[in-house]
């Protein structure tokens, strides 16, 4: 983990092995207390099936749009206990906005394809990265004060893809 | 019980047939064990491949299933939510639909949300059990996680003790939230069901394959005694090699056996699956076959036994019955011919047998005429004789008869055979033989006895008379007997012995038969009886001669002197030494008593030997003291055949410092023939060294003139009986008167013994007898009174006032 300085953190994750870790939540938890909730909004979108991003953090009351791209039907679900929710989507003709309110990991799936899945992350900070293939995320515009820096990321892949 | 020729030969014909069939029967039995194991391999190989399928149709079904429901989204809602009631219905469904015995809902955390439990369970209350055990864990998480890898997992499993198989699909939402452990029993219905899809009837069981030891049986189609006899049968390391068929020996049967190998959880006993095939029950159409062949087999060997039997009995009959000829031949019966009327071998040597039966018979009985017969004469021999002496007397024996054993000596018969050579002696013995023979009768027995000894065997005559054969055998020898050209004069003797009174055995009476030939020998006759007076060998008097050596050394015999005087001047002169034996029990014994006796049996030399010392040391110690007198000693025949006597002489001489022409040496005329021509070589040494010898008895044997003269002697000694009544009987001094001139006429002294009165000695003093000696000078008497006698006496040399003196 890098160190944190006034305004701006710079992380770099690696498994045990050394190996960059890709798609890991890296959020600040200020010490003086939760942020207010998140009124911005975010896309997951179905694409080519599958989900994209794979993972998505958000503030917690953010409003997270799922388009579909695909000319096929998808039914977004989730069981997840921060967001359980079922979304059947056609495509292009509906938008259909989840607001996650709570914080905590909302596991993706779609009932038609079994291979797509997704991570929404729902984190009570509006201060959060995600790392890329680099295994490097950047969080900026930190106020000054302490916070708690917390990381997370998803250990199951999506499994491959079946097109027919 | 196998001693019979018969039984073996029936036997060894048995035990081939029975072995050539029992070989057979095993190679047909063989044969069709192995054609039955590679069917039953094929057979095998073939249901392997129906068994993979099955339990890969049966995950297949299973997987498919629990998948449909996992993917199911009502289904994984309810376990997101975990929403209790609907997950275990949902279960129950499922379980219904795929016929699964058991479903256990696992959390991603191995716990076990939910499980209907095993089927007895399910059975017991009809619902599913939900696990109330908080900490109640799935056993096989490594299923889990290969399901959760891989999208499902299939295992045989053992759970609570019951097998399955066993599949796990997990319930993605997507991540897995849960996983779907979905079982099938393997039980008896399982197996029966799988052994049915088999085209041919096969056993099939599933059980634990520790890695090492017995296997543990669960579920097996085998009746339950032979499963449990399986698991010891199968071994790991048996049966590590899997889909090779062998054969597995259970309760008493053959299986071939092929062995699955099933993929197990690793955390979980390991499963295998043994597919078997019966050999025996496969076996059982053949049954009837190996049945006709046990019955060919055993009626072919009841006819081969029989058969055989009577083949074995014509073949061993004659063999008995030769047999039986061989045991007569070994106890000597050669009468009874082989009588077997074959044309074949054992014919022809039934026909050998009894030219062998002959040929022995022949031999035999020339052995035993050659051990029993004399070759030279052709008559019996001694061993032939003495069994018919024995034969004789047991005859006699029960008849009270009386025997005469003969034994005729012909003389000289190692001269003959010296001179004439052996076989003009076996010559002359076969013709005595003969003549023996023809004098005899038919029924008496004459035999070789020895090289020159006939025997004869006579009903007794009575041994008061002699049998008038003795006369005639005797005549027989009268005339010379021609032989080879050859005219040969023969003498013989003839001693008797009568059974029962001369001895009770053959060897008795053929011994006292010989020790008569010894007195024939002494007698004019040429014949004696046995007379058990003159036997030495009789026992008493064998005892005495014992006596005799041991009373020569306790110094009991004594010599008593007789003087002889000069009948011209009536002075002693000489005196002749007579031995006495004092014995300490018996008294005193007459010379008569012992001399002959010492002189049969060879202790006469001892005698001679002492009287000779003690007469010599006696006339030297006589004439120290001025007796100057001669002294005569008495030889006997056996002194005269002693080489040595004229040196012991010389030495016993020189020891006592006596001289030679102090002694006279009286021999009897008998002793001399006894030996002639040894007896005159000692009498010529005698003669030699000076010593006077005179021919004692003179008158009483068969004095030849002419021999008399070419004896070295000096001096005839006539014998008493003619001596003691010559003054009464005008024969006898007619007798002594000749004898006295023929003796002067041959240049010899004369010595009349037996002078009993003086008118004796005058006759004989104008005869001009030399020298006298009688009762009438004196007896014999002890060295000491002699002494005295010659001191004192009329007849003493010395002047008369010496004589009065002394």
């Amino acid at each position: 983990m890098g160190a944190a300085n006034a305004g701006t953190i710079l992380a770099q994750i690696s498994a045990d092995g050394g190996g960059a870790i890709a798609d890991a939540v890296v959020y600040a938890i200020p010490a003086s207390g939760p942020a207010s909730a998140s009124q911005a909004t975010a896309l997951m979108a179905q694409e080519n099936q599958e989900f994209t991003p794979f993972v998505l953090p958000v503030q917690v009351g953010t409003n997270v749009e799922f388009p579909n791209r695909d000319s096929f039907r998808h039914h977004v679900y989730s069981f997840s206990a921060a967001k359980p929710f079922e979304l059947k989507l056609f495509s292009g003709k509906e938008r259909q906005v989840v607001t996650f309110d709570k914080e905590g990991i909302i596991a993706l799936g779609c009932n038609i394809h079994d291979n797509m899945l997704a991570y929404i992350y729902a984190v009570p900070t509006p201060y959060f990265a995600k790392t890329g293939d680099d295994g490097k995320a950047t969080i900026a515009n930190l106020g000054a004060g302490a916070y708690t820096l917390k990381v997370w990321h998803p250990t199951k892949k999506p499994a491959a893809k079946k097109l027919s | 019980m196998f001693q019979k020729f018969q039984t073996k030969l029936v036997l060894l014909f048995a035990l081939l047939f029975a072995a050539v069939q029992g070989v057979s029967y095993l190679s047909v039995q063989n044969t069709v064990r192995n054609n039955i194991f590679d069917q039953a391999r094929d057979q095998l190989t073939r249901a392997y491949a129906v068994f993979e399928k099955n339990v890969e149709d049966t995950t297949t079904v299973l997987a498919e299933g629990s998948t449909i429901l996992a993917k199911d989204f009502g289904f994984r809602q309810a376990v997101a939510t975990n929403d209790r009631p609907t997950i275990m219905s949902a279960i129950d469904n499922l379980s219904t639909r795929i016929k699964a015995d058991r479903v256990i809902l696992v959390a991603p955390d191995n716990k076990i949300i939910g499980d209907t439990g095993t089927a007895s369970d399910a059975a017991a209350d009809g619902n599913i059990v939900t696990v109330g055990e908080a900490n109640a864990v799935f056993q096989f998480p490594e299923m889990i996680a290969q399901a959760d890898e891989e999208g499902r997992a299939n295992s045989i499993t053992v759970m609570d003790g019951q097998i399955y198989q066993t599949v796990v699909v997990p319930i993605g939402a997507p991540v897995t939230i849960a996983s779907l452990v979905i079982g099938v029993e393997i039980n008896t219905i399982y197996v029966a069901t799988l052994a049915k899809k088999f085209t041919v009837p096969l056993d099939i069981t599933f059980a634990k394959s520790p890695a090492e030891g017995e296997w543990i049986v669960g579920t097996s189609t085998l009746k339950p005694e032979l499963a449990a006899g399986l698991g010891g049968a199968l071994r790991t390391a048996d049966t590590s090699a899997t889909q090779v068929a062998k054969t597995l020996t259970l309760g008493g049967r053959d299986f071939v056996t092929l062995i699955a190998s099933l993929p197990s959880p690793s955390s979980s006993a390991k499963i295998d699956a043994a597919i078997q095939y019966s050999l025996d029950a496969s076996l059982i159409p053949f049954e009837p076959l190996f049945l006709t062949l046990l019955g060919l087999a055993g009626g072919t060997l009841l006819l081969t036994l029989i058969a055989s039997f009577f083949i074995a009995g014509g073949v061993s009959k004659p063999i008995r019955v030769l047999d039986a000829a061989a045991r007569r031949i070994q106890s000597g019966d050669y009468r009874e011919k082989v009588n077997i009327d074959q044309k074949d071998e054992i014919g022809r040597l039934s026909q050998t047998f009894n030219q062998m039966m002959d040929g022995i018979a022949q031999r035999e009985a020339k052995i035993e005429y050659q051990s029993l017969h004399d070759p030279s004469t052709e008559l019996p021999n001694r061993l032939a004789f003495e069994r018919r002496l024995n034969g004789a007397i047991a005859e006699a024996q029960k008849s009270n008869a009386a025997l005469s054993v003969y034994l005729v000596q012909i003389g000289r018969f190692s001269e003959i055979n010296n001179t004439l050579g052996h076989d003009t002696g076996e010559q002359l013995v076969a013709k005595i033989g003969d003549n023996l023979q023809r004098i005899i009768k038919q029924s008496d027995v004459v035999s070789r006895h020895s090289s020159s000894i006939f025997a004869l065997l006579l009903p007794g005559a009575g041994s008061n008379q002699v049998n008038p054969i003795v006369e005639r055998i005797l005549d027989s020898f009268d005339e010379p007997l021609s032989v080879g050209g050859n005219a040969i004069d023969v003498t013989a003797w003839i001693g008797e012995a009568c059974y029962p009174e001369h001895g009770i055995t053959a060897k008795m009476l053929l011994q006292r038969a010989d020790t008569a030939i010894f007195e024939a020998k002494k007698s004019s006759q040429h014949y004696a009886l046995y007379n058990a007076q003159l036997d030495p060998y009789k026992p008493e008097r064998l005892s005495m001669m014992g006596e005799l050596r041991s009373g020569l050394d306790r110094g009991e015999f004594r010599l008593y002197y007789q003087p002889k005087i000069d009948i011209a001047t009536e002075k002693i002169t000489a005196a002749e030494a007579l031995i006495r034996w004092i014995h300490p029990v018996r008294g005193f014994m007459p010379p008569d008593a012992f001399i002959p006796l010492a002189e049969q049996t060879g202790n006469i030399q001892k005698l001679t030997s002492w009287a000779l010392d003690t007469a010599i040391a006696q006339v030297a110690a006589w004439k120290a003291k001025g007796i100057d007198i001669k002294v005569a000693i008495n030889l006997s025949a056996r002194d005269l055949s002693n080489r040595n006597l004229p040196h012991e002489i010389e030495r016993v001489m020189a020891k006592h410092g006596a001289t030679i022409d102090q002694l006279i040496l009286e021999i009897t005329e008998s002793a001399v023939m006894e030996d002639p021509k040894q007896s005159m070589e000692v009498l010529s040494a005698l003669n030699k060294m000076g010593a006077i010898l005179s021919i004692d008895d003179y008158g009483t044997g068969y004095s030849s003139m002419s021999y008399l003269k070419s004896l070295p002697v000096q001096e005839i000694k006539i014998d008493k009986s003619f001596v003691m009544k010559l003054s009464s009987n005008k024969g006898d001094e007619i007798l002594v008167r000749s004898t006295i001139d023929l003796g002067h006429n041959l240049g010899l002294k004369v010595t009349a013994e037996g002078v009993e009165d003086r008118a004796g000695l005058d006759i004989l003093k104008t005869y001009g007898c030399e020298t006298g000696q009688g009762y009438h000078i004196s007896k014999p008497v002890p060295a000491a009174d002699f002494e005295k006698f010659f001191l004192t006496s009329r007849w003493s040399p010395l002047p008369q006032s010496a004589a009065a003196n002394a």
